[in-house]
């Protein structure tokens, strides 16, 4: 892991933040999740070097 | 047993050829036409089966300050001598004599098609710079190991002479083992042929490693350090949290000259005029060859996330979506190349007191 702590899983490799088979709405607000949890992430406290996934508080 | 002897030459600086110190640095060309100053301990080391032809010294400083034209009137110089090989130095850490003889070194193997060895201190800036292209032995800071080190650059430059002995090398190419030679890894790859294949080799380290033996490994791994986690951000709501990526997204025309693979540099550019909220706005690029462009062209949030960013800006979540964007494309990117657009992009963003950072990745 190269020694970084903040990782979250995105969707797809050339698709990171996005769905292209959701309608446009469906898709913002799976976008919205995702850089909602990446936000957590900044704010949480954290030890180890781990790959964090969107579920999960 | 009649062999023609070898013929050697031999460059030293104006230290070494006994014109003068620091004074004399800015002198000329001048030849020679038998050993000089360690061209002497180099003819004791070779024998009678070579001889030193010729010595060719110059001031460090005349070399360093024009080293293309130095290298060419060095050139004409020794190849009148028509030697067999040519040795260069030892220059020890003397950076300016490194850079002359890795200089001279590189423009008689490649003229005169004859193998050109000289010898340096690790952190002799010639090695970093000539390395590749030139066979530099490993020698001491000074010349206190003289006879050591010249009789290392002696014994490569007479296997490079050496056509008799077998290469292990498919190609049939004579690039002897830097580790046998103790010379500095000129970075070649090339297939060679071992008595045992991989699988045996491998099971041999291994077998080895787990008796707690001592064993070699034939590549090594780089090691990464780990990286302290920053601390969290305390106040979401007052962070100025900034956008990084390095999925290669740009102007159309590639204006900061991307490379779709291998090392790049990176770029900032303006939130608003890049990703204009209403409208058309700026043509994009994406230049990078690891993944299809196809739906981030279509819709360039879904790697930067700059929609969703403005409305949590607006509800609060966030203090400010800084209005710069950090763009780079990172397709096969070296560590060392990627370790540098990292530090420089950091130390950007910590300038302008930005809290916090997201990076999209593909």
């Amino acid at each position: 892991m190269i020694g970084v702590t903040r990782v979250l899983r995105g969707v797809s490799v050339p698709n990171v933040l996005g769905d292209h088979e959701l309608p446009p709405e469906r898709e913002k607000a799976l976008r919205r999740k995702y850089v909602r949890r990446a936000l957590e992430l900044l704010q949480k406290e954290v030890t180890d070097k781990q790959i964090f996934s969107v579920e999960g508080s | 047993m009649n062999q023609k002897p070898i013929r050697v030459f031999h460059y030293v600086n104006q230290f070494f050829g006994q014109e003068g110190g620091e004074d004399k640095a800015d002198m000329r060309f001048l030849v020679k036409e038998s050993p000089v100053g360690p061209g002497k301990a180099l003819q004791q080391i070779l024998g009678e089966r070579s001889w030193v032809v010729g010595t060719l010294i110059c001031g460090d400083n005349y070399f360093a300050e024009n080293l293309e034209k130095a290298a060419e009137e060095a050139l004409g110089l020794i190849t009148p001598f028509k030697p067999d090989l040519f040795v260069a130095g030892p220059a020890f850490e003397a950076g300016r004599y490194g850079m002359a003889c890795g200089a001279v070194c590189k423009i008689v193997q490649e003229r005169l098609g004859i193998p050109a060895v000289t010898g340096m201190y690790e952190e002799n800036p010639g090695v970093e710079l000539y390395r590749r292209d030139v066979y530099i032995c490993r020698a001491e800071r000074s010349a206190g190991k003289m006879m050591q080190d010249l009789t290392r650059v002696v014994n490569l430059g007479l296997r490079l002479l050496s056509k008799d002995e077998q290469t292990r090398l498919v190609s049939g190419e004579i690039i002897p083992s830097p580790f046998e030679f103790e010379y500095f890894p000129r970075g070649l790859i090339r297939n060679e042929f071992t008595p045992k294949s991989h699988a045996q080799r491998s099971i041999d380290m291994l077998m080895a490693k787990l008796k707690g033996e001592p064993f070699t490994t034939e590549t090594e791994i780089p090691k990464f350090s780990a990286v302290r986690p920053p601390t969290p951000i305390q106040m979401l709501a007052a962070a100025k949290i900034a956008l990084v990526s390095d999925g290669g997204l740009t102007f159309k025309g590639n204006p900061d000259r991307f490379s779709g693979r291998g090392d790049n540099g990176w770029a900032a550019y303006e939130i608003d005029s890049f990703f204009p909220v209403q409208g058309s706005g700026i043509d994009y690029e994406i230049v990078h060859t690891g993944y299809h462009p196809h739906y981030v062209m279509q819709n360039t949030s879904r790697l930067v996330p700059v929609d969703v960013m403005r409305d949590f800006e607006k509800e609060g979540i966030i203090g400010e979506l800084y209005p710069l964007f950090y763009s780079t494309s990172g397709n096969a990117a070296s560590r060392v190349c990627s370790l540098k657009i990292g530090e420089e992009i950091a130390r950007d963003i910590k300038n302008r007191g930005i809290d916090g950072v997201i990076l999209t990745s593909t």
